[in-house]
């Protein structure tokens, strides 16, 4: 193919290639960017490191303001219920951590002005520990924790 | 069932919509395995990690939630958030992505 550069067919096919991997990467470049920035913060195996790729210096502080319901004690830790809700005004963001999952991140919800702050999912747990919810907005970081008590492993 | 209503087709993703005072209760399940890539099959191989990564709800276009999940989230996961406000007829969407590249979506309207 390279050996012929003026031969019509030679000329069309190297025009061909060249526009589909410009194509490629105008195409892959900014996917793979916001994919890398997202699942950063889901590779930090402790708690303060994943707040650290979230959110930078900015330190959670405890607050009655944000209500974790999570059970004390789960039976099978494949399936635990987690609700968060809060009475703080423009919430942004509602982040669930796991201190003794492989990884500490389970879920990140970013919320926009429609809804109420207010998430609920089940996540996996590996093993008895903390469970901690965090609640950002434009003052800081709120927190609350809550320990679990867990039976079978979840396995992360 | 009253002013519960929700998907009706197969996708694997259902959607369930509850107005309660002012507020649309918005509820999502959808099939997908979860597997985190930490577990090991019976004969001890890694099984690989094959997890839904975002899962956006929107309403009437619009963003409600944007949802950053990994695979420490159960199998077939459950996700709820709430809408302020929400009139009948209006629309909820759901759409996910995995880290293979797969997604699905689907809506609900708003009874």
């Amino acid at each position: 193919m390279g050996k012929q550069p003026d031969s019509p067919q030679g000329l069309r096919r190297k025009l061909l290639w060249q526009g589909a991997a410009a194509v490629a990467l105008i195409a892959l470049r900014p996917l793979r960017a916001v994919a890398e920035l997202v699942m950063a913060p889901f590779q930090a195996t402790t708690v303060s490191d994943a707040c650290t790729q979230l959110w930078g210096d900015i330190k959670p502080v405890v607050s009655d303001q944000i209500q974790l319901n999570v059970p004390q004690f789960a039976e099978d830790g494949s399936v635990v219920p987690v609700q968060v809700s809060c009475t703080l005004e423009g919430v942004r963001s509602i982040a669930i951590l796991v201190e003794k999952n492989p990884v500490s991140l389970s879920a990140h919800f970013l919320l926009s002005e429609k809804a109420t702050p207010y998430v609920a999912t089940q996540i996996k747990l590996s093993d008895s520990g903390k469970v901690t919810a965090i609640a950002e907005t434009a003052d800081g970081l709120f927190m609350a924790e809550q320990q679990v008590q867990v039976s079978i492993s979840g396995c992360g | 069932m009253g002013n519960l209503s929700g998907s009706t087709n197969m996708s694997n993703i259902k959607i369930r919509l509850k107005r309660k005072d002012g507020v649309t209760r918005i509820r999502v399940l959808i099939a997908h395995p979860m597997d985190s890539g930490f577990r090991k099959d019976g004969l001890g191989n890694t099984i690989a990690a094959h997890f839904i990564q975002e899962v956006i709800i929107r309403h009437e276009g619009e963003v409600i939630a944007r949802c950053h999940l990994n695979g420490t989230i159960s199998r077939d996961p459950y996700l709820s958030v709430r809408l302020k406000g929400g009139e009948p007829g209006e629309k909820i969407e759901v759409s996910w992505v995995d880290n293979l590249g797969q997604r699905d979506s689907n809506f609900a309207e708003i009874r």
